[in-house]
């Protein structure tokens, strides 16, 4: 099955910025999406949160409107803006009806150019903030997956160290500001404006709108990373003495997006774990003992790195046999490789879901968006069965040879520690965190 | 003349009281089917809770034709996903595969509705898989309470009691259980097929449910057992009840709750459009009052929940722990007597409309979406052209109605609060709640 990408046009501003205007009469909706490939990154040691605090503070009013009288005419007319932070880039955008689009989309272009980063806002937002982190305090997936970035990269790379109530205290506005100012521009930035628009509508409207933004940034992104050091299995247990069952989040290293091993390694995860009852894990500790009600596998990527992960929960008294039968599985899966009748399933699922991932506009806007993101060809999806194609089990097995170490596993367990600790204790040393604890603490 | 999007959707019944809904909707080459059983916890009772969710939890573990979770495994294989969910009032069951295996899930489908095996062996260890989302869920303070909320809420009522069911039950439900409610609840005359997405015409669809449903008999027993009608909580007269309790939840939290009509009766429209008004984004009444004027919450909200026989109308605060909670359950239950008394201006009413014709709109992007929106109106509702005539029925709604409506049901005589503590102060967000007062306010 091959897919095919509506129509569209596509060119550079003037100020630099990648522009794609993708007329789609379907429904009498527009989207704007704008990406810019600035993210967590980039937050200082110590200050991360900027990012998602200037993400959050960019939507709260502008200079020529309060942030009450911004979000009064975005609302009033139906419209609605959605915000995205992920490692290395910030999406922001708009959906709204057609016959609002003359009014909101400059509305959100004077949000993006001229936002008023007010004092009172920023307040407001930073308590919200500490507010929902120490609500996460009661969140056993947060707290594990919080813990296994600073286990796995440590505090010397930047996906290491995430945002926390001991950082986000010591983020002022100056540091935003200083944020928008340094990276917020047209530069290798990309808006989408997608819907019922023609391409001479969204061309006279709205392209010196998009032009007008700032061409240059006063800095060039980048941040300071030692490489990770890979770990040699080692174990945190996050106490938290009121659980009855234990959140396991394990993992290592994996490699980074663009590598020639992602594919082979991404049907790998489908049957390993990501293929949910199709998964070996899914299949063995769900469906064959019962011993959870989910368990997946996951590999996480990114331009510059990627982990593989495992992640479950298991009532306390279960806790020896999951563990164990992930191992098992894990050991098994790495030797022997999948099976072909496994290879050609995940083939199939690869392919038939690729129809969900591009159903409807804003999927669609979203691939686009990771294709650029990446550098990648539009054919990268739209041929996407001659990238499978030549992936054979073999492969796989020699991706997993070459990838998937088991002497590199962090495993993060918050649950009750009295319960839980011997167990673990056969993994690897443990070390312990109170739930409120800096999973950064040396 | 154009045709309305009612005009899009066709129906037929079937002989055996079996209704099939579609709609064509060929954007991209997928479909989505759903079965909605109208039977869920509301038809258990002490003995038996969490029965309705453990069948369908069985519903993927095997019938005649179709091995133990081969129904998940075959759509997976093809790049599809599925799912189901239960509720008070109906179990549902959920597909969505690329457009060419239209005749395959409707093969799946049919054979679960008559043939399930229920094999006890399996069952034991889908109990234990059903025991470890029970403790997922307990191990949530905030959820954990509030389901001690609802059982007072609802009290006498099987509302009580969530569809998660309780341990006791749940560890002693037998086969023989699943078997008595299986044979009277999943019936052709109990359910609906919904089927949106790129087929080929709306005969052809009927053709194909009809050849494989139409030869299974009517269940007798349904129509005099099937209601278990009650008197409506706003018409009982029943006082409010005030709960606190301490939780392992770092942030306090009001909850207040009010005795709601029923699903698809006439003050439902109102009563929702109120709920935006009042808690629909940054420029709804509690955000701007409570939240920014009043500083009193970080954040504040609210939806309505409505069944089939009773609902409630709630609404939330998220506090500082510097904050005394009377102040803020003051200052939130002050917005409801607010509207009440002063009414509803012309710009909210002008929101609402275009809140609600944007968010149709845009569900029209996805069919999974769509057949969910269907499934809904017609079994819980009690019409599937519900979800069309809400929207043009909010064209003519005014403003008086709708303080009646507030005037109704958001009575402070029957008004439910809880109160949820944190059994530790947490320093930082006290000493960030207690300094950020001397902030202007506005």
């Amino acid at each position: 099955m091959d897919f095919t990408f509506p129509p569209m046009k596509e060119y550079d501003l003037s100020n630099g910025m990648h522009c794609m205007l993708i007329p789609d009469f379907t429904h009498p909706i527009v989207t704007v999406t704008l990406q810019i490939p600035i993210g967590r990154y980039l937050d200082k040691p110590s200050f991360e949160g900027t990012a998602e605090l200037a993400l959050g503070l960019i939507q709260k009013g502008t200079k020529t409107y309060s942030s009450e009288v911004f979000s009064q005419k975005i609302e009033q007319s139906g419209a609605s803006l959605f915000a995205d932070l992920k490692d290395e880039c910030l999406t922001l955008g708009v959906r709204m009806l057609k016959s609002v689009s003359q009014e909101i989309v400059p509305l959100f272009w004077d949000m993006v150019c001229n936002p008023a980063l007010d004092e009172k806002e920023f307040a407001r937002l930073k308590k919200e903030m500490l507010t929902g982190l120490n609500a996460e305090f009661s969140d056993p997936s947060v707290l594990a997956g919080k813990h296994f970035n600073a286990a796995l990269f440590g505090a010397e790379h930047p996906a290491g160290r995430k945002h926390s109530v001991y950082t986000v205290k010591n983020i002022a506005l100056q540091d935003i500001k200083d944020y928008y100012a340094q990276y917020c521009t047209a530069e290798e930035s990309t808006i989408i404006v997608a819907g019922a628009m023609t391409e001479e509508e969204m061309q006279k409207e709205w392209e010196s709108l998009f032009s007008s933004w700032t061409k240059k940034r006063s800095s060039s992104p980048a941040f300071s990373a030692k490489d990770p050091v890979l770990p040699n299995n080692r174990v945190r247990i996050v106490d938290k003495p009121e659980l009855s069952q234990t959140t396991l989040l394990i993992g290592h290293p994996a490699i980074p997006e663009m590598h020639e091993s992602r594919v082979n390694l991404a049907l790998a995860n489908f049957i390993f774990g990501g293929g949910n009852f199709s998964s070996r894990l899914m299949s063995r500790i769900r469906s064959k003992i019962g011993k959870t009600y989910g368990i997946v596998s996951q590999i996480v990527t990114n331009k510059r790195l990627g982990a593989f992960t495992v992640s479950t929960t298991t009532q306390n008294s279960h806790l020896k046999e999951v563990l164990f039968s992930i191992f098992d599985e894990y050991r098994e899966f790495c030797e022997q490789g999948p099976t072909n009748e496994e290879v050609e399933k995940a083939k199939q699922f690869a392919l038939g879901n690729m129809a969900f991932e591009l159903e409807g506009i804003p999927n669609i806007v979203e691939k686009l968006l990771w294709l650029r993101f990446y550098g990648r060809e539009n054919s990268f999806i739209e041929d996407y069965s001659q990238h499978l194609s030549p992936i054979t089990a073999q492969s796989i097995r020699d991706a997993l040879k070459e990838f998937f170490k088991s002497d590199h596993f962090v495993i993060i367990a918050v649950g009750k520690q009295k319960e839980i600790e011997m167990i673990l204790r056969e993994y690897g040393e443990v070390t312990s965190f109170k739930h409120r604890e800096n999973p950064l603490k040396p | 003349m154009q045709p309305t999007l009612l005009d899009t959707i066709s129906v037929k019944s079937l002989d055996n009281g079996l209704k099939i809904i579609c709609l064509k909707k060929s954007d991209a080459p997928v479909v989505a089917v759903q079965v909605w059983y109208k039977t869920g916890s509301a038809n258990e009772h002490k003995g038996i809770y969490g029965l309705s969710h453990m069948l369908e939890h069985m519903m993927f573990r095997g019938s005649k034709e179709v091995a133990s979770e081969e129904h998940a495994r075959k759509i997976n294989d093809i790049g599809g996903h599925c799912n189901a969910f239960t509720a008070e009032d109906i179990t549902a069951y959920t597909n969505s595969v690329p457009k060419d295996h239209l005749a395959m899930i409707l093969d799946l489908e049919r054979d679960r509705m008559v043939n399930l095996t229920l094999d006890p062996e399996i069952f034991e260890t889908e109990r234990n898989v059903i025991i470890e989302e029970y403790h997922t869920y307990m191990n949530n303070p905030v959820a954990k309470a509030f389901l001690e909320f609802r059982t007072v809420f609802y009290q006498d009522h099987p509302y009580q009691v969530s569809p998660l069911g309780v341990i006791e039950d749940i560890s002693s439900v037998t086969v023989e259980n699943l078997k008595e409610y299986y044979s009277k609840w999943y019936a052709p005359n109990n359910a609906t097929v919904v089927v949106v997405g790129d087929f080929k015409n709306p005969e052809q669809v009927f053709s194909m449910v009809e050849e494989r449903f139409g030869q299974f008999p009517r269940q007798q027993k349904l129509n005099s057992t099937q209601e278990n009608k009650v008197v409506p909580f706003y018409e009982q007269n029943r006082k409010g009840v005030w709960m606190k309790r301490r939780v392992n939840f770092d942030v306090p939290i009001i909850i207040t709750g009010y005795p709601a009509p029923a699903s698809g009766q006439e003050d439902i429209l109102p009563l929702d459009i109120l709920q935006i008004i009042i808690s629909q984004g940054e420029s709804s009444r509690l955000h701007r009052e409570v939240v920014r004027k009043q500083s009193l919450a970080v954040m504040a909200g609210g939806m309505n929940h409505s069944l089939k026989q009773a609902g409630m109308s709630m609404f939330f605060a998220v506090f500082t722990p510097d904050m005394g909670y009377k102040k803020v359950e003051i200052g939130l239950n002050k917005q409801l007597e607010i509207i009440k008394d002063k009414g509803i201006s012309d710009d909210e009413m002008e929101k609402v409309k275009n809140i609600a014709l944007t968010s149709r709109t845009f569900d029209m992007y996805s069919a999974e979406h769509i057949c969910q929106k269907i499934g809904y109106a017609e079994t819980v509702d009690g019409d599937y052209q519900l979800w069309v005539k809400k929207l043009e029925a909010l064209e003519t709604l005014k403003k008086e109605q709708l303080i009646d409506t507030a005037k109704k049901y958001w009575n402070s005589t029957n008004r439910h609060t809880l109160y949820l503590r944190p059994k530790k102060m947490n320093l930082l967000l006290f000493v960030v709640g207690f300094f950020r007062r001397f902030l202007p306010k506005g």
